[in-house]
Parts: C-alpha cells; sequence; structure tokens
C-alpha cells in the first residue's frame, strides 16, 4: 500500500497519544482547585507553618540517627519526604482509585490506546508535579527558613527524592486498589497516608515505645525521611544502605502488587487489557477444533 | 454477510451458566437492539462480542475477527467502539482536547471539527467538559465513538436520563450511522427508542434468546393487544359492549382484531341508540408486547415447575 506525501505529512504533523495524555493529565490537575488544595499548597502550607514555629530553633542541633542536623534543615527534611509522599503516593492511590471507579479508565480499555501510554502519561505527570512542589519547598526553605544544603551532598539528596518516588509513585498505584469506591478513595488513602507521614519524624521525633518504634522503622516514610533529613546534615554517613535496601525492598513490593492486581474497572473482571479475556480464550475451542 | 457471528456461546462464571449455548447474528450495516431484564446475561454477551470477557465456549467472529484472540483483538478495537451508559470525562479538559486525544489512538480518525459537527457540538469545541450539560456529554461520548470511523457501534442505553429534545437528538444521529453504513448494536430500556430505530431485535432472558425478529415482527407475533377505547356515553348506564370495561370513565377494550371489535362497538351503539364518541385505537407497542412476553416467560416458568 503506497502513503501519499500529503497522507505522511499528515500523520507526522499528529502528535502522539502519550503526548496529549500528558497534556491532558497536566491539564485536569492543574486546572481542578481541589487537586491543586491538596497536593500542592498543603505541603507548602505545612512547612510555612512549621518553618515558622520552629523559627527562633533553625540553627539548633538536633540527632537524627547518627547525624546532626540543623532544626531547620530538619524540617525541611521531613516535609520534603511528607510532600513526595503527598504527591507520588496520596495523589497517585487517590487519583487513580477515582478513574478506575468513575469508568474514565473503562473507556481507554475500549480504545486502542495501550495501558503504557496511559500509565506512563500519567506518572510523568506525577514526576513534574513532585519536580514542581519541591522545587517551590525547596525555594521557600532557602530563602526564608534558613535551610542550607551542602553542595557535596546534593546528589545524595536528589537520590533519595528519586529513590522515594520510586518506591512511592507503585505503593500509591498499589494502594488506589483498596477503596472499593470513588467515595472511598479519599478517606482510605489518607487514613495511611497521614499516620505513615507523621510517624516518619520528619516534623518532630515522637516518643514511640520499643515495638511500635520497631515498626514505625519498617514503613517507607521512616527510611525515606532518615536518608532527605541525612542528606541535609553536616555529619554523619552520606548513605543510610539499610534504608535504601528497605526503600528499594517497598518499590519491589508496591509494583509486584500494583501489577499483579491492577485492574481498569471496578469490578473484579474483566482485568487489565483483556486478561480475563484471555483465560477465557484458554477455555474456548479453537476454530478448527469446532470444525468451522 | 454479518458484523456479528456467534454461534453456541456459553459463559460460566463458576457458579453456574449465564448463557446457555446462544447463537447472535447481526447483519453488517443494520441497527440491532439487545432487550433482556436485568441479569438476563445481556452485558455478558456485549462484552464477550466486544472482547472484554472471555467466554467458556462457542465461536465468535466480529468483522471476521475472533475477539477471544489478543491479535485479533487489538486489530478489533481500532475497527469498532463501545459507547459506555456512564463514564467518566476529564472534567477540566476542553472537548477539542479529548476529541483529539481520542483521535490519535487511530489511524485514519474524523478531523476534530467534523467529529464536532457530526453531533451538533461545534460551538462548543473550547468548552470544558465541566461546563456540559448531560445532552452534550452524550453527544461528545458519541462524537468520540464516531472518531475511529468505526465500522461497529456498541451503544449502551445512549439517552438514559437525557431531557426529551436530546433524546430526539441523539436518537436522529444514531439513525444517521445507519445511512453511514455503521452496524450499531444498542442496548436501551427505553422501547419507544428501540422501536424507532432498530431495524432487529433480540430479547434475552436467563441466558437464552426468547424472541427475535424485527420490533413490528416482534409485536405482531406477541399476546400484547391494541386497546380500543371511546368515552362512556351517556344513558348506557352499566352496560357495555360485550368483552368492554370502565377505565378511568372511558371505556376500554383489549383486543388481537381491532376491525372486528369496532364492527362490534357500532352496532351496541345502533342497539343502544347512542352515538361513539372519542374512540381511540392504539395499536400494541414494542413495549407492550417486551412486557408481554416476559411475562408470559413468568408464566410458562411458573407452569414447568
Amino acid at each position: 500500500m503506497s502513503v501519499t506525501g500529503t497522507e505522511r505529512a499528515r500523520s507526522t504533523r499528529r502528535p502522539s497519544s502519550f503526548w496529549l495524555h500528558v497534556d491532558g493529565e497536566l491539564k485536569e490537575f492543574w486546572r481542578s482547585p481541589i487537586t491543586l488544595a491538596f497536593i500542592v499548597l498543603m505541603p507548602v502550607m505545612f512547612y510555612v507553618g512549621f518553618g515558622l514555629a520552629f523559627r527562633s530553633q533553625a540553627d539548633e542541633i538536633r540527632l537524627v540517627g547518627e547525624h546532626e542536623v540543623t532544626q531547620a534543615n530538619l524540617s525541611f527534611g521531613g516535609i520534603l519526604g511528607f510532600a513526595l509522599m503527598s504527591v507520588a503516593f496520596a495523589n497517585v492511590a487517590i487519583g487513580l482509585a477515582i478513574r478506575r471507579h468513575h469508568g474514565l479508565f473503562k473507556r481507554f480499555r475500549t480504545t486502542p490506546v495501550s495501558p503504557a501510554t496511559v500509565m506512563g502519561a500519567y506518572l510523568v505527570n506525577t514526576l513534574l508535579t513532585a519536580v514542581i512542589v519541591l522545587g517551590v519547598v525547596t525555594a521557600i526553605g532557602l530563602l526564608g527558613m534558613g535551610v542550607t544544603i551542602d553542595p557535596a551532598r546534593l546528589p545524595q539528596l536528589l537520590a533519595a527524592l528519586v529513590l522515594g518516588f520510586l518506591c512511592m509513585a507503585p505503593l500509591g498505584a498499589a494502594a488506589s486498589l483498596l477503596p472499593p469506591n470513588a467515595d472511598a478513595a479519599v478517606p482510605m488513602v489518607n487514613g495511611i497516608f497521614f499516620p505513615t507521614a507523621f510517624l516518619a519524624g520528619g516534623f518532630v521525633i515522637l516518643p514511640l515505645g520499643d515495638t511500635v518504634g520497631a515498626v514505625v522503622d519498617l514503613l517507607p516514610g521512616r527510611p525515606l525521611t532518615l536518608l532527605v533529613q541525612g542528606a541535609l546534615s553536616e555529619s554523619g554517613p552520606v548513605w543510610d544502605w539499610s534504608a535504601v535496601a528497605l526503600l528499594l525492598a517497598w518499590s519491589l513490593l508496591g509494583t509486584v502488587a500494583a501489577l499483579r492486581w491492577f485492574r481498569w474497572a471496578s469490578e473484579r473482571e474483566p482485568r487489565g487489557f483483556g486478561s480475563s479475556r484471555r483465560k477465557g480464550e484458554d477455555e474456548a475451542p479453537k476454530p478448527e477444533e469446532t470444525g468451522a | 454477510m454479518y458484523a456479528i457471528d456467534a454461534t453456541d456461546i456459553t459463559k460460566d462464571y463458576g457458579k453456574g451458566e449465564v448463557l446457555h449455548g446462544i447463537s447472535y447474528q447481526v447483519p453488517t450495516g443494520q441497527i440491532a437492539a439487545l432487550l433482556g431484564p436485568n441479569g438476563a446475561g445481556k452485558t455478558t454477551l456485549i462484552e464477550i462480542l466486544e472482547g472484554h470477557r472471555g467466554r467458556t465456549s462457542g465461536r465468535v467472529e466480529v468483522l471476521g475477527l475472533d475477539p477471544g484472540n489478543r491479535r485479533d483483538f487489538a486489530q478489533l478495537r481500532t475497527r469498532m467502539s463501545v459507547v459506555l451508559q456512564q463514564t467518566m470525562l476529564e472534567p477540566g479538559l476542553s472537548v477539542r482536547d479529548i476529541l483529539r486525544r481520542h483521535a490519535s489512538y487511530y489511524p485514519d480518525p474524523l478531523d476534530v471539527d467534523d467529529a464536532l459537527a457530526q453531533v451538533e457540538l461545534t460551538e462548543k469545541r473550547s468548552a470544558l467538559v465541566k461546563s456540559l450539560s448531560d445532552g452534550q456529554r452524550r453527544r461528545l461520548d458519541l462524537a468520540l465513538a464516531l472518531t475511529g470511523r468505526p465500522e461497529l457501534l456498541f451503544l449502551d442505553e445512549p439517552t438514559t436520563g437525557l431531557d426529551p429534545v436530546s433524546r430526539r437528538r441523539i436518537r436522529g444521529l444514531v439513525a444517521g450511522l445507519r445511512e453511514s453504513g455503521t452496524t450499531v448494536v444498542l442496548t436501551s430500556h427505553d422501547l419507544t427508542e428501540v422501536q424507532e430505530l432498530a431495524d432487529r431485535v433480540d430479547v434475552i432472558r436467563d441466558g437464552s434468546f426468547i424472541a427475535s425478529g424485527s420490533p413490528d415482527d416482534l409485536v405482531r407475533g406477541s399476546a400484547a393487544y391494541t386497546v380500543v377505547e371511546f368515552a362512556r356515553p351517556e344513558g348506557t348506564d352499566d352496560r357495555l359492549p360485550e368483552g368492554a370495561e370502565l377505565v378511568n370513565g372511558r371505556v376500554r377494550i383489549l383486543t388481537d382484531d381491532q376491525d372486528a371489535v369496532v364492527e362490534r362497538v357500532q352496532a351496541w351503539a345502533r342497539d343502544e341508540g347512542t352515538r361513539i364518541s372519542g374512540l381511540t385505537i392504539v395499536p400494541p407497542s414494542l413495549d407492550d408486547a417486551y412486557v408481554a412476553m416476559l411475562d408470559n416467560g413468568v408464566l410458562e416458568a411458573e407452569k414447568s415447575e
């Protein structure tokens, strides 16, 4: 089949589905007052509140694990972890659950668009949002809260944040499977997010008992906070390898759970782009077997 | 030539069969309606045909492809469209944004402006989805479905919850699809809509078809009656024509032979020395036929028990 020059020109002018999905996700996110308030403004407001509350102690040194860190950097590290969890975990979990239960994914499933395009665009938007929110928080910290970042430890900080994103986003995708309907998405996800975020010790070190403390140390919020605060310290080891290993383990767990149980529609079946169909396909006799 | 040709389909979810070896054919270019009460197996059948649900056994060809085959299914999705009953459209996107993105999925899509013109939404091109009325959203659904130039369109309850003007508009659009050669499979609980649009109707109940044919065939073959009514003449006291009853001050006769009844009523009026006024003859509708079919089904089931 030959393709005319006009047809070729027309097809090359068409933007790809992926970028149109990214464009759609960006517009949908930034035009929604609710997502702006809860995902973008909330970490900023928290930071401003905590930062002002501890402003007089900004230069005091705190001990976090083996790290000595100023109160300003401690609050800043805590809010970076909180903001990352808000964008990459809570936002992803709520967003995917609402899309699933309101039938948006079901609509995509009836078209030729690939799941990789839909999910990839969603994750790109989440990543861009995380960069913007963390950038705003960092600007506030550097300009108004007495935060100092050792340039030598900047790569460690960036690596900790990337690792945190790679852990939280799959966990968010997995957590999106928990709410039974769209109305339950916000309370259920926030019921996981807020305790995890506050117990992580990003803002204040809570006097937890040994048992509770040991459990909290295993949750993903704690190692993320430790890595970020470690990167903002002026002493102590550059890498906390046990925290890195724990985040990677949570990332793996989230990825496996999200892929294993992911579904595009509210109901259990069909799951995925025809995964249950393929099961049925196996059960159905082939045309040649039926002699048709 | 069939757009859909399915034979001996069964579906078992593990708690017994919900489809019992049914066969379903839809000729190319026709509008076919699939009717049935909730839980009859309608959605299961449709999802098997769409390729979104597996069948337990049977042979299915949709546009000559097997929706249960991974490669065929991928090809099929570029040649057919599905309008779901109620699904979300992103409220923060404009009509144009959504159509443009949707068009990017297909090799030879309709131009966005052409698609909007087809559903009479051109003036809403830049409007955000959240500003659209229900009827406009439904027309946008239809525009999205038409964007890929589908050969086959599955339409689920296209006018449910819409005002009469929007309903009429959507029906006009669907009727226009037949002219363009698109095959449409319609599921609807609005039987006036089905009677107006469908070339053929299949009624499913408890996983089996209980009736198939054109809307007129189904009405003719049903146990539904023509209703002959007239105003009760003064001075006739309680005397009514044979087989008549009084309903809201009007005399009503249910019949499957309206000519004989009209003659009988005229003869009765002559005998009574009165005149008939306000005579109405309402033939049975598909709605009546459908209810009669389901009622018969219940009676037969009760008898067999």
